[in-house]
């Protein structure tokens, strides 16, 4: 599987889109850092906004553009045809999907956060709140990532995907308002909803933990698979 | 008997009640050049994209390299080298670029492959100049670097020649035949420009609605299609005597109308005219004639009007 991932490192090194999303980490990075906040440490820093905008813009945006620029540039009919199999394409789409996914949305701006911290002198707080903060935040990443490159591999066509996830993203929050049964599972089982809370992971009971580690989890099993199945039954134009 | 590196056995690919190939078996030999020929929609690039593993059979099977399970035709593909439709390129990245983000995902070791297959296509003087700004004909010539990478067996073409100007298609043309010549490389190509094609292909697969009508080596298409003379005559009967007995022949064929072609002498229309005349049968009319191979699919597939 090396192969593959050398090859979407490649295309990603050479895609102007890696950089606008490097570009927009930085500036994450720093208006993050210079909000004035009672609490200076990484995780508050980055967190409510980041996890927002990784459900929202960059994820699925980065899922809907590259995967979907594959079907339209006709370059996924190479990767079909090259003697790899559709599965393992799958996967290697959805790992660097959620790589990616971390590198841009915390491996950058916490470099820089730690960088700007040693220029401006703040203390960066690096425990175990902050460490359960990030695995946590990973978790969650790589289930959206799973949830997007399943449109994406279903619509295959960059336009209808990024609209198509983005307005997915903000559906679950809107739902969450709603009463009744509905707003109570969106609250408790939906990934975009339950990523929200990992601030609060110093009050966790064992239940909470428990959801929040076992909701992202079955959502990259579930999404993952049908995302396998529907790539291994679709046929590329 | 015959070491065929791709078959197809029944292949049959329906799309709801439309079907895009109906029962297609073709048969393609090591170190054979095969054209596939068939109107647009006739079921040729559905047939590639089917060889390819982009599409999916309905019915039928098809044998790479003698693998016929799905896992082992995944990995029989490794040997093989693909242009379907047009060349898949990532339009922000030069040529080189293009061919190493391919080289990587095929796996293939050695950077230095990559300039190599841009001398060979005539691309090494590209520099950065990105892909999405190529002519068509460079276009091609990438799309078809990139099919090569790998040192393939066999390499499936889909309509090569599009798009290239009369220079490119002599240039691709040369570049084919070296590559089957020299290399041993067996080629599936598609194309429209069937006297393009007749400069290369050794064999011949005819498609039409779906249905291959034939397939015909290039020695058999040569037969059929060589140069004869009509000869319209006053006694069919007399005549044929004639052609036996006097010009010790019989490689002539009687039509239903009477007229009679004639196989050989076919240079020599004076000399049968002559004979025939004095052996007192009056000659209406002698003509040269023989069908190209454009006009031998056309009478294949029914005639000008399904053209």
């Amino acid at each position: 599987m090396s192969n593959l991932f050398s090859f979407e490192w490649f295309t990603l090194r050479k895609s102007r889109f890696t950089y606008v999303l490097m570009a927009l980490a930085v500036l994450v990075a720093f208006v993050q850092f210079f909000t004035p906040r009672d609490v200076v440490s990484y995780p508050a820093l980055f967190q409510e906004q980041v996890m927002f905008m990784a459900i929202t813009i960059l994820l699925p945006c980065f899922a809907g553009l590259h995967i979907a620029t594959g079907f339209s540039q006709g370059t996924m009919k190479n990767s079909v045809a090259s003697g790899n199999s559709r599965l393992r394409i799958y996967l290697t789409k959805l790992w660097v999907h959620g790589l990616g996914g971390i590198i841009f949305l915390y491996g950058i701006p916490m470099l820089i956060s730690v960088a700007l911290a040693f220029l401006v002198g703040h203390p960066i707080a690096f425990n175990l709140y902050t460490l359960q903060i990030l695995g946590l935040s990973a978790l969650f990443i790589f289930a959206f990532a799973s949830i997007n490159a399943f449109f994406a591999f279903w619509f295959a066509d960059n336009g209808i995907v990024s609209v198509f996830l983005i307005v997915l993203g903000f559906t679950p929050l809107m739902l969450n308002e709603y009463p009744g049964l509905l707003g109570e599972l969106v609250t408790n089982y939906l990934p975009h909803i339950l990523s929200m809370n990992i601030l609060n992971v110093a009050n966790f009971t064992s239940a909470d933990w428990m959801r929040m580690i076992a909701v992202p989890l079955v959502t990259i099993l579930i999404f993952g698979s049908l995302g396998a199945w529907l790539f291994g039954r679709k046929e590329i134009k | 008997m015959n070491d065929f590196i791709l078959r197809t056995n029944n292949l049959t690919k329906q799309y709801k009640k439309f079907k895009a190939n109906d029962d297609v078996s073709i048969s393609i030999p090591k170190g054979a050049i095969y054209g596939l020929i068939g109107q647009n929609g006739a079921g040729k690039s559905t047939l590639i994209r089917l060889i390819n593993g982009l599409a999916f059979p309905s019915s039928g099977k098809i044998e790479l390299f003698r693998k016929r399970n799905k896992r082992d035709l995944v990995e029989a593909r490794k040997k093989m080298g693909s242009m379907i439709e047009r060349p898949a390129l990532f339009p922000n990245m030069s040529a080189y670029d293009n061919l190493e983000a391919h080289r990587l995902l095929k796996g293939i070791p050695g950077k230095e492959v990559v300039s190599k297959l841009l001398e060979v296509v005539g691309l090494e003087n590209t520099g950065k100049k990105k892909a999405k700004n190529f002519s068509l004909g460079m276009k091609q010539r990438l799309g078809l670097a990139i099919a090569l990478l790998g040192d393939p067996e066999i390499l499936i073409l889909d309509e090569p020649l599009n798009g290239l100007d009369p220079l490119g298609v002599v240039e691709i043309r040369e570049l084919l035949k070296k590559l089957n010549q020299q290399y041993g490389i067996t080629i599936l190509i598609s194309s429209h420009v069937l006297g393009e094609l007749q400069l290369v292909a050794t064999h011949y697969g005819i498609i039409h609605q779906g249905k291959l009508i034939e397939e015909i080596t290039a020695e058999a298409l040569e037969e059929k299609c060589q140069s004869y003379l009509i000869l319209k005559v006053d006694n069919t009967n007399l005549a044929v005597t004639v052609l036996e007995n006097k010009l010790k022949t019989t490689a002539f064929e009687v039509m239903a109308d009477g007229v009679i072609k004639l196989f050989n002498y076919v240079e020599k229309s004076g000399e049968v005219s002559g004979v025939l005349f004095s052996e007192g049968v009056v000659v209406q009319e002698v003509s040269k004639q023989g069908e190209s191979l454009e006009d031998y699919f056309i009478n294949k597939i029914g005639g000008n009007s399904n053209v």
